[in-house]
């Protein structure tokens, strides 16, 4: 079964077009509150959490897609994303794929800092759905400092500004924490910049 | 009064007392949002509970009611408030399932409206992939 969400506090008008193109077969939704990211520990998309029939965690992956991207000074993904996912669905716990020591990682309790930028992020997302424009750039931005790794909240964050300020805010976001991991880091995927 | 808490995907008004800086809220309103129940064993979320001093408690909890910023004290719980709008963090004691590798169980509703929780797939394999449009 695959359930895809969509991290996107502008609900059907922002996330609805794509899900429509897509003309899916599988479980869409739309989580405007990053309900899913909180829960699981995501800082970015596209991330996929692998759980199994016991509803366990066996693996999670920041940065699948399914294909290596390359861009200047920075690239993710990997070939061969779909044959790992598909190896799971064969072998179960004997895949090599499951129980990655690295993906493991994310299984952790929030620091307290993580966890006051959370509840940053929500009372963001609480304006940002109302149109208070200065008071969601205002918990955001908190929400941000005090967790910087996440880019989720970086990039909710700018959907005010426009594409292009958008996409200028992400590369010198990105160029400013070179060596850093875009992504938190999965296996045999080097995305430091 | 009233204030409105927002707490994972919810959003909930309750009725609310003010003193000095502390907010009291029926303890049936934050059992309601978090799961977590005041006993006489403590603050328990399920069958975990955990202890408050008689002192301790009575600032937390007495007569039906609660002080949020007290137990969101207690939980170690992130806590912002913004006049009447006040948004609860994740609770420490609730996500240590999840560091133990269970994964956690969500209610969201797909485009047509329906309810979707990941324990409607149990005894599958599920891939959840998160995406977005910015």
């Amino acid at each position: 079964m695959v359930i895809g969400v969509a991290e996107d506090t502008g609900g059907e008008a922002a996330a609805g077009q794509f899900i429509d193109a897509a003309n899916s077969t599988y479980v869409q939704l739309i989580d405007e509150s990053h309900t899913i990211s909180s829960l699981y520990n995501l800082v970015n998309v596209p991330s996929t959490v692998w759980i199994d029939e016991q509803q366990q965690i066996v693996r999670i992956d920041e940065g699948s897609y399914a294909e290596k991207h390359e861009m200047p000074g920075i690239s993710f993904g990997r070939d061969d994303y779909v044959t790992l996912v598909r190896d799971w669905m064969e072998k179960g716990a004997d895949s090599p794929y499951v129980k990655d020591p690295l993906a493991q990682q994310h299984l952790r309790v929030p620091t307290q800092d993580e966890g006051l930028a959370e509840a940053n992020f929500k009372l963001g997302v609480y304006f940002q759905q109302r149109g208070q424009r200065a008071k969601a750039t205002q918990y955001m931005d908190e929400a941000g400092r005090l967790n910087p790794a996440s880019w989720n909240y970086h990039r909710q964050n700018w959907i005010f500004e426009g594409e292009d300020q958008a996409r200028s805010n992400w590369q010198q976001r990105v160029a400013a924490r070179a060596g850093y991991h875009y992504y938190q880091p999965i296996a045999g995927v080097d995305d430091s910049a | 009064m009233s204030v409105t808490l927002l707490y994972n995907d919810q959003i909930r008004q309750v009725t609310s007392r003010e003193v000095g800086n502390a907010t009291w809220i029926p303890a049936a309103e934050l059992a309601a949002l978090t799961g977590f129940e005041f006993k006489p064993e403590g603050a328990c979320y399920g069958d975990a509970c955990i202890p408050l001093l008689p002192a301790q408690g009575k600032a937390i909890h007495t007569d039906g009611e609660v002080n949020l910023q007290a137990v969101a004290a207690k939980l170690e719980q992130g806590l912002v408030q913004d006049e009447d709008v006040i948004s609860l963090g994740p609770i420490a004691a609730v996500r240590q399932r999840f560091a133990q590798g269970q994964a956690p169980d969500f209610d969201l509703v797909d485009r047509a409206g329906q309810p979707v929780s990941l324990s409607l797939y149990a005894d599958k394999k599920v891939i959840l992939m998160t995406w977005a449009s910015w």
